[in-house]
C-alpha cells in the first residue's frame, strides 16, 4: 500500500513537472494523452466494473466535441460553460440511449452501443450547414478559462491547457477511482458477475447501468470536448466506431477494472502509434504483433498482471 | 536535451561552436547554405489513398534527384509523415513538423478534411504549405492564407469547364450523380452551375455513399429518365465500379458518358477497360500531352518508378518545383515567411501540364484544363485531348491575401 502511494506521488510529480523538461512536441503527445486516458478510464467503468463491453463509447467523446464546438464558434461562450454543455448533452444522451441499450446483453448490448453510435456520425456527416460535414469543424478556439471573481485565466498556450487537460484527467479519475470503491461500485462489479443474482437480490440492476453509461458518457464528453478545443478542430471521425475501438484496445491492453490500466494503456498506445508510424508505414503491422504479443504476455492487461504479481 | 546520448549532446555541441565561429566569419546568407532544406511530406502512405502518397512523393523526387538532391546550396530531407486520410493524426503529425523536425515546408495532405484540419495551425506558425491534393473549394477561398499555395486543383475547376462544351458538343439534358461527401458536391455543383448557364437542363441527380459496389438503383433511374448524358464524380474502385456497370446496363451508347477526370483517370482506366471507351472528362493533365516538358518527364517517372506519371504525380513534380524556383530566388533563404509567401506567389514555368503559374489573389494554380476522352490510340487505352478550356481560375475571393 505505501510502496503504491509513493508511485502515485512520484507519477503526479512527473505529470506535473513535465511542461519543464519536455520539447512542445512530446508534451502535446502528453496531453493528448491525458485526454485519451481520461476517455479510456471512463470506459474502464463500463467494461471492468459493471461488465458492459460497449463499441460505441466514442460517440459520447466526439458528441462532446461537436458541441463544444458549437457553443465556443457561434456562442463565444468561454471554457466552463462550453464544458458544462458538452457534459449535460453527452449525459442525457447516454443516458436515454442507455435506456434502451440495456435491453440487449453481451453482443445484443454491444450492437446496440454500435448502432446509436454510428446513427450520431451519420448525423455528424450528413448535417453540413451544421456540423460541416465531412470535413468537419475547424478554427475551433480555445477559450479563456472564466474562474468567476477569481478572474480569467488564459489557456491559449500549450503549457497552460496541459494543466486544464491534466486537472481534468485527475479529477475524472479520482471521481472514478471514488465510486468504484463506493457501495455503488461493489454493485456494479455484482451485476458484472452474476446479474440474475442482484436482480434476485432485489437491485434495480437496470438503473445502476443506465447511471453507469451516463457517468461515463460525461466524463467521455469532458475528454472529447477538451480535445475539440486542443485541436482546434472536430471530424465525424471522432464519433465512428473505429474510434470507439481504439479506445476499448487501450482498456484491454492496460487491464480492466483497474483504472491505472486504462491510462497506462492509452499512453502505450498513442506512444508506439506515434514512434512506430514515423519508423515504416507498415506501422499497422508492428502494432499488430505487439498488441497479440501483449494479449499472450499480459491476458489481464499491463497493469493487471503486474498487481497479480506484486500480490 | 532529454532522450540525447552523451555522443549527440557531443555532437550538437561542436555544430553549435563551429556555426557561431562560421557567424562571426560568414555574413548571414552563407551560413543558411548548407543547412539541411527539410520539407514535411503530410500525405498518405496507407489504407485508401496510399498510391496518391506515393505519386507525389515520386514526383518531388524526379526534381530533386536531378537536382542531385541539393537546392541553392543546401541538401534536400524529405520527411514523410502518413496522415493515414485521418484529421487528428494529420493534426498531429503536423505539429511534430512545426515543433520538433522545424521543417521549411510542408507539402500535402491529399483528403480536404485533413487540409481542413491543418489550416489553422499552418497559418498561425507561418509556414509556407504547399497544398498538392486536397480540392476543397474554401482552401483557396474563405478558408485561404498567405502562406498555403494549392498546387493542384480547386473542386470547381475540375468540372466547370465541361459544362459549356458538353451542353454544346453532347446535348441539353444531363443526370448527375457523385459521391456524398464534400468535394462530390463541389464537383457537381461547378458542373451544373456551367452547364444549366449554357442552356442545359438538369433532370436528375443522385448522390451515393463513398466506396459503393452497387450503382443499379441509379443506372435504372438514369435509363428510366434517358437524358443525353450523365455527368459524375467518382473516384478509385468506385469510379471502376460505376463506369463498368453503366456499360453492363447498357446505358453506354445511349447515354454519353462524362464526368470529372477522376472517374476515367490513368489510375482506374486499366481495370474499367473497354467500358469507359467513349467517357469525355476534364482535368489539369493525362499522359498522352505531347508537350515537351511531358514527354522528359514521363521518361525521367519512368526511369526512376518502373511505371507512367499519373495526375498526382505531376501535382509532386510541380509541387518541388515551386520549392526549387522559390529558393533559387531568395538564395537558399527560407527564414521570413513573408517574403517567400511573396517569391512563390510570382513563381511561373512550363510544366507536363502546360504553364504553371498560381493565382496571386487566391494562391490556387490556374490550370489549362484539357476536355479529354477515353480511346485506343497510340498510347493504347487512355485519356485523348479533344479540347482545351484555356487558363481557368478559380472564381474564388480570398479575403486574407493583398495580392
Amino acid at each position: 500500500m505505501r510502496s503504491a502511494r509513493l508511485a502515485a506521488g512520484a507519477a503526479a510529480a512527473l505529470f506535473l513537472a513535465a511542461p519543464l523538461v519536455l520539447p512542445p512536441y512530446p508534451l502535446g503527445l502528453l496531453l493528448e494523452t491525458c485526454l485519451f486516458a481520461l476517455f479510456a478510464m471512463s470506459l474502464d467503468l463500463l467494461v471492468g466494473w459493471a461488465g458492459l463491453v460497449s463499441l460505441g463509447h466514442a460517440a459520447a467523446f466526439g458528441l462532446g466535441g461537436y458541441t463544444l464546438a458549437l457553443l465556443t464558434l457561434h456562442g463565444g461562450v468561454s471554457l466552463l460553460p462550453a464544458l458544462a454543455g458538452a457534459l449535460l448533452l453527452a449525459a442525457a444522451w447516454a443516458a436515454l440511449t442507455g435506456a434502451l441499450c440495456v435491453r440487449g446483453r453481451g453482443v445484443g448490448f454491444l450492437m446496440l452501443t454500435l448502432a446509436f453510435a454510428q446513427l450520431l456520425h451519420t448525423v455528424a456527416y450528413k448535417w453540413t450547414s451544421v456540423t460541416g460535414g465531412s470535413n468537419g469543424l475547424a478554427g475551433i478556439p480555445r477559450p479563456p478559462l472564466a474562474l468567476g471573481p477569481l478572474g480569467t485565466l488564459p489557456v491559449q498556450g500549450e503549457t497552460a491547457f496541459y494543466f486544464v487537460a491534466l486537472t481534468a484527467a485527475a479529477a475524472g479519475g479520482l471521481l472514478l477511482h471514488r465510486v468504484g470503491r463506493s457501495p455503488v461500485g461493489h454493485i456494479l462489479q455484482g451485476i458484472r458477475v452474476n446479474e440474475a443474482r442482484m436482480r434476485a437480490l432485489g437491485y434495480p440492476v437496470v438503473r445502476y447501468k443506465v447511471a453507469a453509461l451516463t457517468l461515463a458518457g460525461a466524463l467521455a464528453a469532458l475528454a472529447g470536448a477538451l480535445h475539440a478545443a486542443y485541436t482546434g478542430y472536430v471530424s465525424p471521425e471522432s464519433l465512428d466506431w473505429v474510434s470507439s475501438g481504439e479506445v476499448l484496445i487501450m482498456v484491454l491492453l492496460g487491464g480492466t477494472g483497474t483504472l491505472l490500466g486504462p491510462v497506462v494503456g492509452a499512453g502505450i498506445f498513442l506512444f508506439l502509434r506515434e514512434v512506430v508510424s514515423t519508423l515504416t508505414e507498415h506501422w499497422m503491422l508492428y502494432l499488430g504483433v505487439l498488441f497479440m504479443a501483449c494479449v499472450l504476455l499480459f491476458p489481464q492487461g499491463v497493469v493487471g498482471v503486474l498487481r497479480g504479481r506484486r500480490a | 536535451m532529454a532522450g540525447m546520448s552523451r555522443r549527440q549532446v557531443l555532437r550538437t555541441g561542436v555544430a553549435a561552436g563551429v556555426s557561431a565561429a562560421a557567424g562571426l566569419a560568414f555574413p548571414a546568407l552563407l551560413r543558411a547554405q548548407g543547412k539541411p532544406l527539410k520539407i514535411g511530406l503530410l500525405l498518405p502512405y496507407s489504407k485508401v489513398y496510399a498510391v496518391l502518397g506515393e505519386s507525389i512523393t515520386n514526383g518531388m523526387r524526379v526534381v530533386f534527384e536531378a537536382e542531385g538532391n541539393r537546392v541553392a546550396g543546401r541538401p534536400v530531407e524529405l520527411l514523410r509523415e502518413d496522415d493515414e486520410v485521418s484529421p487528428p493524426v494529420g493534426l498531429r503529425k503536423l505539429r511534430k513538423f512545426l515543433t520538433s523536425d522545424q521543417v521549411d515546408f510542408v507539402v500535402g495532405p491529399v483528403s480536404s478534411a485533413v487540409a481542413a484540419a491543418i489550416r489553422d495551425p499552418i497559418h498561425q506558425a507561418k509556414v509556407i504549405l504547399l497544398n498538392a491534393n486536397a480540392g476543397d473549394n474554401a482552401l483557396t477561398r474563405e478558408r485561404c492564407s498567405p502562406y498555403i499555395f494549392r498546387t493542384s486543383f480547386s473542386n470547381w475547376q475540375t468540372s466547370y469547364g465541361l459544362g459549356a462544351w458538353a451542353k454544346q458538343h453532347i446535348g441539353g439534358t444531363a443526370y448527375l450523380t457523385g459521391s456524398d461527401y464534400a468535394a462530390g458536391y463541389q464537383i457537381v455543383g461547378a458542373f451544373r452551375e456551367a452547364f444549366v448557364a449554357a442552356g442545359g437542363t438538369v433532370v436528375g441527380e443522385s448522390y451515393v455513399k463513398l466506396g459503393s459496389t452497387d450503382y443499379a438503383a441509379i443506372m435504372a433511374k438514369i435509363g428510366a429518365v434517358g437524358p443525353a448524358l450523365s455527368f459524375s464524380f467518382f473516384a478509385g474502385s468506385d469510379a471502376v465500379h460505376f463506369v463498368k456497370q453503366f456499360a453492363e446496363f447498357g446505358l453506354k451508347g445511349k447515354v454519353r458518358l462524362t464526368g470529372a477526370g477522376f472517374l476515367v483517370s490513368d489510375d482506374v482506366l486499366e481495370s474499367q477497360g473497354d467500358a469507359a471507351v467513349g467517357a469525355v472528362s476534364t482535368l489539369h493533365y493525362t499522359r498522352t500531352l505531347q508537350n515537351p516538358q511531358n514527354l522528359e518527364f514521363r521518361k525521367r517517372y519512368q526511369a526512376l518508378t518502373g511505371k507512367p506519371p499519373d495526375v498526382y504525380a505531376v501535382q509532386g513534380y510541380d509541387t518541388a518545383r515551386v520549392i526549387l524556383e522559390a529558393l533559387r530566388r531568395t538564395g537558399g533563404d527560407t527564414t521570413d515567411p513573408e517574403r517567400l509567401s511573396g517569391v512563390i506567389r510570382g513563381i511561373q514555368f512550363e510544366s507536363p501540364r502546360g504553364r504553371f503559374r498560381f493565382d496571386p489573389a487566391t494562391h490556387n494554380a490556374i490550370n489549362d484544363m484539357y476536355v479529354m476522352e477515353v480511346r485506343r490510340g497510340d498510347e493504347g487505352l487512355a485519356n485523348y485531348v479533344v479540347s482545351v478550356v484555356k487558363e481557368l481560375k478559380d472564381p474564388g475571393h480570398c479575403p486574407n491575401i493583398t495580392a
